[in-house]
């Protein structure tokens, strides 16, 4: 009561103390289950005079297609064949970007692995909002990606044009 | 007492912080890179070589009739932008006394013909303001104009070069 009275102290309850140790513990829980994705690859690509569709007096060739397995997933860290999940995909709309372009992707390979994986397989738009590429259960490893790009012309000024793609696995319930 | 609720306090605070620093760290994100080079593209090409042009004409009282030749074409590619480039011509070397070869270079949508160029051992500009195009079948008209004062003059060829250029 005197210490109450002469030093006012901060309510520190014993409901305050559980909150504080046990929602740290139970987002780190959270965390440790969470599914896994990692990706290898990429897609550079150098567009000349050889990509004329008939030399001088004709334009680019408007679509060009990355090899197969441009990018390898993984998906990993499942809580087993039944945790489902799907993949979404994006595009950051990096200022290094050309307005004319559009870009696809899809999926080659359903990869290797104990689970299941389905759609994907032919080419959807990568906007900048999140869209389903495929989805599936379990974990998968190497799943190829092939990439497509249209919209090139010769009224693209010479320059290198950098996008960046985020992929995003999403537990399912 | 106080030491003890004051080392709890900061240990909870770490272990929130920790935990959200690890949040941060989720790794169900990837990313990958596209990337593209466009490099610089200038092709011209032309259709051949044009007919041979004679001087062999004149009205009584008049200069000898110029000859001209439309039978060939010029074709471009360019990623150059706007007003970006020029086209010039020239030739290996300079025509005989008092005869003279022009040529006139129909221009792409949006660049400007110079019209009748005489041509000569310097490069003189036959199209300017050239924007990105890509456009075929623009045509090529030689002229060759000889005064009496130049006489007879013997058969001869030229090699005319066109060259696309920065502006």
């Amino acid at each position: 009561m005197a210490e109450k009275l002469g030093h006012p102290q901060p309510s520190f309850t014993l409901m305050g103390r559980a909150f504080f140790f046990l929602v740290p513990v139970l987002l780190f829980l959270t965390r440790a289950e969470a599914i896994d994705l990692s990706a290898t690859g990429g897609w550079s690509e150098t567009i000349n005079e050889f990509d004329l569709v008939s030399g001088a007096g004709s334009d680019l060739v408007d679509t060009y297609e990355s090899a197969t397995d441009a990018t390898s997933m993984t998906i990993s860290n499942c809580t087993g064949d039944t945790d489902n999940w799907r993949l979404l995909v994006r595009r950051i709309n990096d200022p290094g970007w050309h307005g004319d372009f559009t870009l696809y992707v899809m999926r080659t390979s359903g990869g290797e692995g104990t689970g299941s994986i389905s759609g994907g397989l032919s080419y959807i738009e990568i906007t900048t909002t999140d869209t389903e590429l495929f989805s599936g259960a379990g974990n998968r490893s190497n799943i190829s990606i092939q990439y497509k790009l249209t919209g090139m012309s010769i009224n693209v000024l010479p320059a290198t044009y950098t996008e960046t793609m985020t992929f995003t696995v999403d537990d399912l319930p | 007492m106080r030491k003890m609720k004051k080392l709890l306090i900061v240990m909870a605070v770490l272990g929130f912080a920790l935990s959200i620093g690890v949040l941060a760290m989720a790794d169900n994100i990837a990313t990958q890179s596209v990337s593209y080079e466009v490099t610089a593209i200038n092709e011209i090409e032309v259709s051949g070589d044009p007919l041979a042009l004679v001087v062999n004409t004149a009205t009584a009282g008049s200069e000898p009739t110029a000859d001209t030749d439309n039978t060939t074409t010029w074709d471009i590619t360019t990623n150059g932008g706007l007003d970006g480039k020029k086209l010039t011509v020239v030739i290996d070397s300079n025509m005989p006394a008092n005869t003279t070869l022009e040529i006139n270079l129909t221009a792409p949508t949006g660049a400007t013909s110079s019209g009748d160029v005489t041509l000569s051992t310097t490069a003189a500009d036959a199209v300017t303001l050239i924007d990105s195009v890509a456009e075929s079948a623009l045509g090529i008209t030689y002229t060759l104009s000889a005064l009496i004062a130049a006489g007879v003059v013997p058969q001869a060829s030229k090699t005319v070069t066109l060259t696309l250029t920065d502006t």
